[in-house]
């Protein structure tokens, strides 16, 4: 049994009907790591004797109502996990491997009885867009090792579509979770701002950031969604939603649907194989009954600049706390107070977060502070703006995740041209708005390309019933990349 | 200076090709407060990575935020407040281990003055 061949549902299936137990269930995860994880190189930590205990002790139970009992799941390494370590894949954190306390989606996962495998490579603090900035490995392409797996969330990506596990939990500041997941060929779930919890998630951009699920298929992906979502009292942006049954929004219904698709979306520096993927996607939707129009949402052209300035600037205040007085790493080399900051800081943080570091500040500092932070967050409004002008008439709004399907490893050196990366995916954060990766097609070299939809404030259910109604009209989703590894 | 003339002077700057804005002095000012050391190798990578993404970070000043308020929040609903209570928490001894050095009951740091 290889597990990326069954869906979430089919073996909750299987559990029940007793034709495999939970502890099958994760040496079967267990040796795929230890099959492939050599090549694709997503876990940082393996927690085999944890996840193989609570296998035991669920089989010994006898009970799999839990609604994620006995799942083999990975959780990226910015989000904190008590007596597991945490890194945030970056040397600050390298000797941080006792937390104290669980992250509440990590409560949560516990609740629902999925089985953590361990943790995941990132980009280092989330800061990226290929998982290259990791201090501590690089994370490759399942379908093919020559290329990126995309980031930051690459080793969350990496490890569902190499087969190793069958969720895995990532973080979306400006689109690691939807651009990997397009990259690997999986279904990935940026949520509204607030509907998950960030307590224990390690901040980058706190106005920006949300957790969220990488899966192979919509059900899956909406199944997890409903665990880790809710209001929590430890986080005040969490909001008091309730949690709906996404489950039951999966009906393949798109009638009537009103669609919108960005002029901007479409427009320079978007690669012909994407646009023509995007447009296939449209024609289906419009043979399942939605329908569709271009649109112009005018300031969605200055997203990525907003980006760059807000989420920099917000990083140099979330990560002034890593000074190695109460924990993190700390210089040997320092004479004082100041400089054993400045020292512990210097050898810690690596060359990306440092130049984030330095453009936040500079952002933050004197006249700038109005004339480029001040002004970012004005544009941003506007940006919420033309969002919610457009969804007075559309239900839904469609685009390609990434700009192209993955790159080579070492192939964008420039910061400026790895940024625009994000293009397409960073005015959804900048909005709060929930938006979902899924996969649409392939290039000629069989890498995969992904579809984003893009939502209102709380429609995740919609955009399920969106996405799912795609998936089974098309057979983008069955496709595997070969022996779970990497394929030439 | 008002806001206005201020973005519009730094607008002129960028598109007008007056060549440096950003300069090394100015870096060693913003990686002191960013509590960085910077070789002289990194300084000449990031004075060019900074002025970089100054520049195509300007195009953001190109609209008129006349009366626009800023965003601050990922919330379209404000944060939601709670009462300040104490909560009782038992792990201080664990906590502090976490900290490169201390004595069991305080944090050890360097001399703050000679």
């Amino acid at each position: 049994m290889t597990l990326y061949n069954y869906t979430i549902k089919q073996v909750e299936t299987m559990l029940e009907n007793k034709e495999i137990s939970a502890e099958e269930l994760t040496n079967n995860s267990l040796e795929q790591i230890k099959a492939v994880d050599e090549e694709v190189q997503a876990f940082l930590t393996v927690t085999d004797e944890a996840a193989t205990e609570q296998a035991q002790a669920l089989d010994k139970a006898g009970s799999y109502d839990a609604p994620l009992a006995g799942i083999p799941a990975a959780i990226k390494d910015n989000i904190v996990t008590s007596g597991v370590p945490t890194t945030a894949a970056s040397r600050m954190l390298e000797d941080f491997t006792d937390p104290l306390y669980d992250a509440t989606v990590v409560e949560k996962l516990q609740a629902a009885q999925a089985v953590s495998m361990g943790k995941v490579n990132l980009d280092e603090f989330a800061m990226g867009s290929s998982t290259e900035t990791s201090a501590f490995k690089k994370t490759t392409n399942p379908w093919n090792k020559e290329y990126v797996p995309g980031g930051s969330s690459g080793g969350s990506a990496a490890s569902v579509a190499s087969g190793e596990v069958m969720f895995s939990l990532g973080t979306d500041t400006g689109g690691s979770i939807r651009q990997p997941a397009s990259f690997t060929g999986l279904v990935g779930m940026k949520p509204t701002y607030g509907l998950v919890s960030r307590y224990g998630v390690i901040a980058f951009a706190s106005s920006l950031d949300q957790v969220g699920p990488l899966t192979r298929t919509v059900d899956d992906n909406a199944r997890v969604l409903e665990v880790i979502a809710g209001k929590d009292e430890r986080d005040a942006t969490s909001q008091n939603a309730a949690v709906p049954n996404y489950r039951e929004a999966l009906k393949e219904d798109v009638k009537g649907l009103k669609i919108a698709v960005p002029k901007q979306f479409l427009g320079e520096g978007v690669s012909s194989d994407v646009r023509e993927s995007v447009e296939n996607a449209l024609k289906m939707f419009e043979l399942l009954g939605a329908s569709w129009e271009e649109v112009n949402l005018p300031h969605l052209a200055y997203a990525d600049a907003v980006y760059s300035v807000i989420s920099s600037g917000e990083a140099a205040s979330s990560l002034a706390r890593y000074d190695g007085v109460r924990y993190g790493h700390r210089s040997d080399k320092a004479t004082d107070m100041i400089d054993m900051y400045k020292q512990s800081r210097t050898e810690g943080f690596g060359e990306e977060v440092k130049r984030r570091l330095l453009f936040g500040t500079t952002v933050l500092t004197g006249e700038r502070n109005e004339t480029y932070f001040r002004q970012a967050q004005k544009v941003r409004t506007l940006i919420g703006n033309d969002f919610k002008a457009a969804f007075e008439q559309y239900d839904v709004i469609i685009g390609p995740t990434t700009p192209t399907a993955a790159f080579k490893f070492d192939e964008v050196m420039d910061p400026l041209t790895m940024y625009m990366n994000d293009m397409l995916t960073v005015p959804a954060n900048l909005a709060g708005l929930p938006a979902l990766s899924l996969p649409s097609g392939y290039t000629e070299l069989g890498l995969p390309l992904g579809l984003q939809l893009i939502g209102k404030h709380f429609s995740e259910e919609l955009l399920y019933r969106v996405a799912y109604t795609f998936e089974q009209a098309t057979n983008h989703h069955k496709k595997r990349p070969s022996n779970g590894g990497a394929q030439e | 200076m008002g806001i206005n003339e201020m973005i519009h002077t730094v607008f002129e700057i960028y598109h007008g090709g007056e060549g440096m804005v950003f300069s090394k002095e100015e870096l060693v000012h913003i990686a002191d407060q960013s509590r960085l050391h910077l070789t002289e190798e990194d300084s000449s990578m990031y004075v060019k990575d900074v002025q970089d993404i100054l520049s195509f970070t300007a195009k953001i000043h190109e609209i008129n935020t006349d009366g626009v308020k800023p965003t601050t929040n990922g919330n379209a609903n404000h944060s939601r407040m709670r009462k300040d209570v104490a909560v009782k928490w038992d792990k201080r001894e664990e906590a502090l281990n976490h900290a490169p050095d201390h004595d069991g009951e305080h944090f050890i740091v360097p001399p703050i003055m000679d």
